[in-house]
């Protein structure tokens, strides 16, 4: 019953692994290639992308579509929305008429349906879904930013091991608890890329290349939730990256108030890398409610580890550390 | 309830706050390579900032001002006993 409850743990069991570190490490290579896309998945999303790319520029002649968010990172987890945004040689592609122009242009090319425009919002954008894939497609107008942070989230990914395996796996654990979106207070993408690239770039093991994050994985996890589940200053501190180096440092909320915009003190802060003035999490209100889930996720680790690593072989047997954490809901991969 | 405290104790760490099951070396026991055991070979200098305070002297386990978080510190990643032997 186990193994469909949590499909990655078929047929890899690691239950004789003597460090039980190293198990939780092996379950998330598990659980990080479970949820990774297929090649069908990533030829589907290339086809979609392709052909908007394509039909937009012969519809709009000047402008380009790109991909921008998880999709553009391969950060994506199953059935993730794509992000596009169009941009002109002209720069005025972001209003009313453009939106509505383009959103009937997508519909009688029978390339959308459930087609929606958000034209009021403060990021303008057409909605809609593909009619093939059912996949869910955002487009916004003019927009760089999306670009760039993929950009810079690309290299980091290339030059920090361990980065796309912690995400993956925290943004797999934010979406079971419904913590994800940033439209109800949730966490968004970006800032839970950020905190996990300051968390390894300021591990003391990792900063002096003590050891191998691939090999450490699971006790990373663990200490992941540790630090902003029980240890890290929200009232006081701002999560930032030095510009010039990018390393990691933590600026005081009382020195930076253009940052901290919110009413509560109890608030996450993360300094957007591109724009100093620009708060990540402005969004991310329901900070109550992530704290609490990423100590959970601590305690409910913690405790697994410990009942594992007495429990005897036939009670370790097809068992998984993550199941209290990540439920996976959705067809079988 | 201090009763029952006193019957923990973990021979690992020679200490009365857990238990030998319920010893935090179970999960953070890292895989470190074997260089940095080393003392011969060269260290890198270590990023260095506080969780409580935000300063670049000290890791927040060792932070000297009040704690801000609610949530009690059981002792963490961020200490500088967990920097190479030759750094601390």
């Amino acid at each position: 019953p186990s193994s469909t409850l949590y499909p990655w743990v078929r047929n890899h069991d690691h239950c004789k692994q003597k460090e039980i570190a190293d198990w939780l490490t092996l379950e998330m290579k598990d659980l990080v290639n479970y949820i990774s896309p297929s090649s069908e998945e990533i030829i589907t999303r290339n086809r979609v992308i392709n052909t908007l790319k394509k039909q937009i520029s012969i519809f709009w002649p000047g402008t380009e579509a790109h991909v921008f968010g998880s999709c553009a990172t391969d950060l994506y987890l199953p059935g993730s929305d794509i992000d596009m945004v169009v941009i002109s040689n002209t720069g005025d592609y972001e209003n009313r008429s453009r939106l509505y122009q383009l959103s009937s242009f997508l519909r009688a090319k029978n390339l959308a349906k459930n087609v929606e425009v958000i034209a009021s919002a403060k990021v303008p954008i057409i909605k809609f879904v593909d009619p093939d894939s059912n996949l869910h497609i955002d487009i916004s107008f003019e927009r760089k930013n999306g670009l760039d942070a993929a950009r810079r989230i690309r290299r980091w990914l290339s030059s920090t091991p361990g980065l796309r395996e912690l995400v993956l796996v925290v943004k797999q654990f934010l979406r079971s608890r419904k913590l994800n979106n940033v439209h109800v207070g949730g966490l968004g993408g970006y800032a839970t890329i950020i905190m996990c690239y300051h968390f390894l770039h300021s591990h003391p093991k990792l900063s002096t290349n003590s050891m191998d994050p691939s090999d450490n994985l699971g006790v990373l996890l663990i200490e992941f939730f540790e630090l902003y589940g029980r240890n890290f200053s929200y009232d006081n501190l701002i999560i930032s990256l030095n510009p010039e180096t990018e390393e990691p440092r933590y600026l005081l909320k009382d020195k930076n108030s253009a940052l901290n915009t919110a009413r509560n003190t109890f608030s996450i802060v993360i300094q957007d890398p591109a724009d100093p003035t620009n708060n990540i999490s402005r969004s991310s209100y329901n900070l109550r409610d992530l704290k609490k889930a990423f100590g959970g996720a601590y305690q409910l680790l913690v405790a697994k580890c410990y009942q594992l690593n007495v429990a005897p072989y036939k009670d370790r047997l097809g068992q998984s550390i993550l199941g209290d954490i990540i439920k996976f809901k959705g067809k079988e991969r | 309830k201090s009763k029952t405290r006193k019957k923990q104790y973990c021979r690992t760490c020679d200490s009365f706050q857990h238990g030998d099951e319920n010893c935090p070396t179970i999960w953070r026991s890292y895989l470190t390579k074997r260089s940095a055991n080393n003392d011969n070979e060269s260290c890198v200098l270590p990023v260095i900032c506080c969780y409580n305070c935000g300063s670049s002297l000290h890791y927040g386990d060792e932070c000297p001002e009040q704690r801000s978080s609610r949530v009690p510190n059981l002792g963490s990643a961020f200490s500088g006993n967990n920097l190479p032997k030759k750094l601390r």
